[in-house]
């Protein structure tokens, strides 16, 4: 490792670098609160993307992200448990719903599976709006605690209620789980993803546990989108399971996560990083042309379907092919005709 | 040694008969010949051995073990391996990791060794590579490891189909149409592989297969299969002189005067 993984990963660790110094040279609020939100779309989308390698679609991303919230945030707030726990169960409810609802649901394929993945987010989202003695229904859930301070060895002590110190938190949170995402990808498990996406019928005649593989990464990523939405829940402090457009938990959200991972480019692992970072910072930039985002979103879809499949994070690989095509050209040799 | 024994095999479709009381007893170390005209359930029968559909009734046991209905994975690690009918591969993977993908049944690479990495799973990663080469070199397509399996000529894909099962160390192959669509050097190039394989390595094999002259060079033992049932059962000589085989494949003989 050491030196080689090094030089081979100085992009990651620099960019890694930048984030942790950002916050001390740009001391604006509001954009390390945009910031915050932008890691928890990356989570989303790298998960979201981590389940599509298998070549199914899910929209149910808001589902369990709602999931992770809420029973994080109730966890918290009645039983008064630490967020460093309750942070771990939110995602693990989530898990256990994924792998529950996974063995029927996983039966289907393509668009069918899509819907299914959809009910199960509204599901979600009905039960936490009609539930309302213990979710507070449609008022929503309110005073959710931020997270308990720690103690590093009785030396300092790290209290997480500005939002500076919140989004080292959140820094640390979405890179290891982004490391991880990544490892499983790159281990012997993500070469039987691949080949499950490429052929599932052979994939099964050389030994592969279909169902169970689909139902590992279906629950292992539900778990990390529950992370994603219980590090919401403890820096937002309130939840409420709106359905509308631009809210967290609306079907909209779910299918802007896809937007992300289908923007970025869902061949690289770089591309749902590139797709979310871009598509929440830009519409921050210009605010009023909110109401048209859906608009804007979907042509912007449409416009990468059709002209660059790869995505975003594919486009150094299509421009090198093509100043590649036009350096060949300006030194071809010119055609000389025998006579 | 009876390998695998068929024993009354039937399949329905909703009202189709589709394979009927099949008996059929496949020995170690041979090659038997599943033919039969198009629709005859020859194609159904491998599938039900590979555990893709299930059996409407009967049973087969592989190794005295009965094995009905098992899902196919569960088959696979028995040791049945199948190629299929077309040309059903990893298309967007190198021809390598096609291989690797079938080798990885036989070497437990463990979960936690191979997600951080560890110098024993990487080992374990090498002496696959070496034995995925192996297969290559096997079926000849060593020097096609790095291109993607998708850019294949349809002969050296069905030669990858092929690799992909024997990697897998199968026991059993189950072959469906291995020589459709080859030229005759090709045809006889892959005769000669699954011949080898039955030689030196033991490989008992199924082939299902239309074209005549590969079948009757390579199979020890014949069985034909007409509308679901087996009609006739023999060496291919014996089966090339059999009237039920000759009227199911051309027609009887009919008096119109």
């Amino acid at each position: 490792m050491n030196r080689k993984w090094l030089t081979s990963n100085v992009g990651s660790v620099v960019l890694i670098c930048v984030l942790f110094v950002l916050p001390l040279l740009w001391k604006s609020t509001y954009w390390i609160h945009i910031l915050i939100l932008t890691g928890l779309n990356v989570l989303l989308a790298v998960s979201l993307r981590a389940f599509s390698r298998l070549g199914q679609i899910s929209i149910g991303t808001a589902g369990f992200m709602l999931l992770g919230a809420y029973s994080s945030a109730l966890l918290a707030k009645y039983l008064g448990l630490s967020f460093w726990i309750t942070l771990f169960l939110g995602g693990l409810l989530a898990a256990v719903v994924a792998l529950a609802a996974g063995y029927p649901f996983l039966k289907a394929k393509g668009i069918y599976f899509a819907i299914l993945s959809w009910i199960l987010a509204e599901v979600c989202r009905l039960t936490a709006w009609y539930w309302s003695s213990l979710t507070g229904g449609s008022t929503g859930l309110q005073k959710i605690p931020p997270p308990d301070p720690i103690n590093i060895l009785g030396l300092t002590t790290l209290t997480f209620n500005t939002k500076t110190a919140y989004y080292y938190l959140m820094l640390v949170i979405v890179i290891v789980c982004l490391v991880i995402l990544y490892r499983l990808e790159r281990s012997w498990l993500g070469l039987m993803w691949s080949a499950i996406r490429e052929a599932d019928n052979l994939a099964q005649s050389v030994g592969i546990n279909i169902m169970g593989h689909k139902m590992l990464i279906f629950s292992v990523t539900a778990f990390f989108m529950g992370i994603a939405g219980s590090l919401y829940a403890h820096y937002m402090s309130t939840l409420s399971p709106y359905g509308e457009p631009g809210s967290v938990f609306s079907f909209t959200a779910s299918i802007y996560v896809l937007i992300y991972v289908v923007v970025g480019g869902e061949t690289r692992f770089a591309g749902p990083i590139i797709g979310a970072v871009l598509l929440t910072v830009i519409p921050e930039l210009v605010r009023t042309l909110r109401e048209y985002m859906p608009l804007i979103f979907g042509g912007l879809l449409i416009i990468v379907i059709f002209l660059i499949p790869d995505g975003i994070a594919g486009l150094g690989a299509l421009f090198s092919r093509c100043c590649g095509k036009a350096v060949r050209f300006l030194i071809r040799k010119p055609i000389t005709i025998k006579s | 040694m009876v390998l695998l024994n068929i024993c009354n095999l039937t399949k329905h479709f909703g009202g189709l008969t589709a394979v009927n009381d099949l008996n059929l007893k496949i020995y170690q170390g041979e090659i038997v010949g599943l033919i039969g005209p198009n629709g005859a359930g020859k194609s159904t029968v491998l599938n039900m051995i590979s555990g893709a559909i299930s059996v409407t009734k009967g049973m087969y046991t592989f190794k005295g073990k009965d094995i009905t209905g098992l899902p196919p994975h569960r088959i696979a690690k028995k040791g049945i391996a199948r190629v299929f009918q077309g040309n059903v591969l990893f298309r967007n993977l190198t021809v390598m990791t096609n291989v690797l993908v079938g080798i990885h049944l036989r070497n437990n690479i463990g979960f936690w060794g191979s997600f951080f990495g560890s110098s024993y799973s990487r080992n374990i990663e090498k002496i696959m590579y070496k034995k995925a080469s192996e297969t290559l070199m096997l079926v000849g397509l060593s020097d096609k490891a790095d291109e993607l399996a998708i850019n294949l000529s349809h002969g050296n894909q069905r030669l990858l189909c092929l690799a992909v099962a024997l990697a897998s160390d199968p026991e059993l192959l189950l072959l469906d149409e291995p020589v459709t669509g080859m030229n005759a050097e090709e045809v006889s190039a892959m005769v000669s592989i699954i011949r080898m394989l039955t030689d030196k390595k033991g490989i008992t094999s199924i082939v299902v297969e239309h074209n005549m002259r590969a079948v009757m060079s390579l199979c020890d033992r014949i069985a034909v299969i007409s509308y679901g049932t087996k009609i006739a059962e023999g060496s291919p000589e014996e089966i090339t002189k059999n009237p039920t085989v000759i009227e199911a494949y051309l027609g009887a003989e009919q008096n119109v005067t």
